[in-house]
């Protein structure tokens, strides 16, 4: 036997003192050790230091049920995982709540706004008057095509403001 | 007590999700499978058996407190164990203080170590190897123990430990050459 195979072996010899090999690597194994004195020495080696294992107390699982039964009865310890849950869904919750009420105010603003005019028109676009409106009292603006119905007054105050 | 045998059957991972749900058996079922490694890791941080019971006590505790935050990305034993050590090294802390404010104390125990009936129990095979064991650096110590005592992969003793396998694999080589040398043939 090589050093590297005793080295691969000595690995595997806790699971050996503890019979949790596979049939293969057990069967390799006791070949091995039954041959090799290095590694049957480390076999006995790990046996003595296996013997000095701590052991339970027999009642110690019965005593961390009983303090864990405790803890749960008083919900002192453990509530943290709970209220962490509660925390989490009260976040969501109030998230939605928040988002909806948003949506809606924004939806409620949007419907109180002034109308500019009908959707598709340009809202900047020049309304001409018609023809029959009743202009008297209104200021003459510059441009407005309505010559051929001014006065000679109107006229002459026109060509004034045109600095003619 | 046949619910709590068909759990029995259950991985780590099943019953942790049935503690999430609140299922008290599940938790029974965890305690009975692991209570005995998670004993021998803080009895081989601490070196004491009644220290050891109330840090696997408290251990247990901590874990299922925070389960939630168990992610799974270990195994279920390997954070717990994880947890177990932080118990026992956080418990030896405080007694190691309590001992240095408490010097008599101390002073009448090591009167009591030249009690013959004690020198007996420290001649015993099993206290001597206790004793060279409890002297280990902690990362020897724990791969030493958890790899012969409880059969851990070093996959597993790596991640207990902080450290890679291969380290967990150098300090279990490290450790048996030490013992070797202490205890002799």
């Amino acid at each position: 036997m090589t050093r590297i195979e005793c080295a691969d072996v000595k690995d595997l010899l806790p699971e050996w003192i503890r019979q949790e090999l596979g049939e293969d690597d057990r069967a390799v194994v006791a070949a091995h050790v039954s041959s090799c004195v290095s590694c049957s020495e480390e076999v006995e080696f790990l046996e003595r230091i296996r013997g000095a294992a701590f052991s339970p107390p027999p009642s110690l699982a019965s005593e961390i049920k009983s303090a864990l039964a405790a803890e749960m009865a008083s919900d002192a310890g453990f509530k943290y995982s709970r209220t962490t849950r509660f925390v989490r869904w009260g976040f969501a919750v109030a998230a939605t709540l928040v988002l909806a009420l948003g949506t809606t105010a924004i939806w409620q603003r949007t419907q109180a706004l002034p109308e500019v005019g009908p959707l598709g028109q340009d809202p900047f676009a020049v309304v001409w008057p018609s023809d029959d409106a009743d202009l008297t009292g209104v200021p003459i603006v510059a441009g407005v095509p309505m010559l051929a119905d001014l006065t000679d007054e109107e006229l002459a105050l026109l060509l004034e403001e045109l600095g003619g | 007590m046949a619910e709590d045998s068909r759990l029995g059957s259950h991985t780590d991972e099943e019953l942790v999700q049935s503690v999430r749900e609140g299922d008290e058996r599940a938790m029974n079922v965890l305690v009975d499978r692991h209570h005995g490694v998670v004993f021998r890791t803080c009895a081989g941080i601490l070196g004491d058996e009644d220290l050891a019971a109330d840090a696997s006590q408290n251990s247990f505790l901590k874990a299922f407190r925070a389960i939630d935050r168990f992610r799974g990305e270990a195994a279920f034993r390997t954070w717990l164990l994880a947890i177990a050590g932080n118990e026992a090294r956080g418990l030896l802390r405080k007694v190691k203080q309590r001992r240095e404010d408490a010097l008599e104390d101390v002073d009448i125990l090591q009167a009591e170590g030249n009690d013959p009936s004690a020198e007996v129990v420290l001649r015993s095979e099993v206290a001597r190897v206790r004793a060279v064991l409890a002297d280990l650096p902690e990362k020897q110590k724990l791969s030493v123990t958890l790899r012969i005592f409880d059969g851990l992969s070093f996959r597993e003793i790596g991640e207990i430990i902080d450290s890679t396998e291969g380290s967990a694999r150098v300090n279990y080589h490290h450790g048996i050459r030490r013992l070797r040398e202490l205890l002799g043939p």
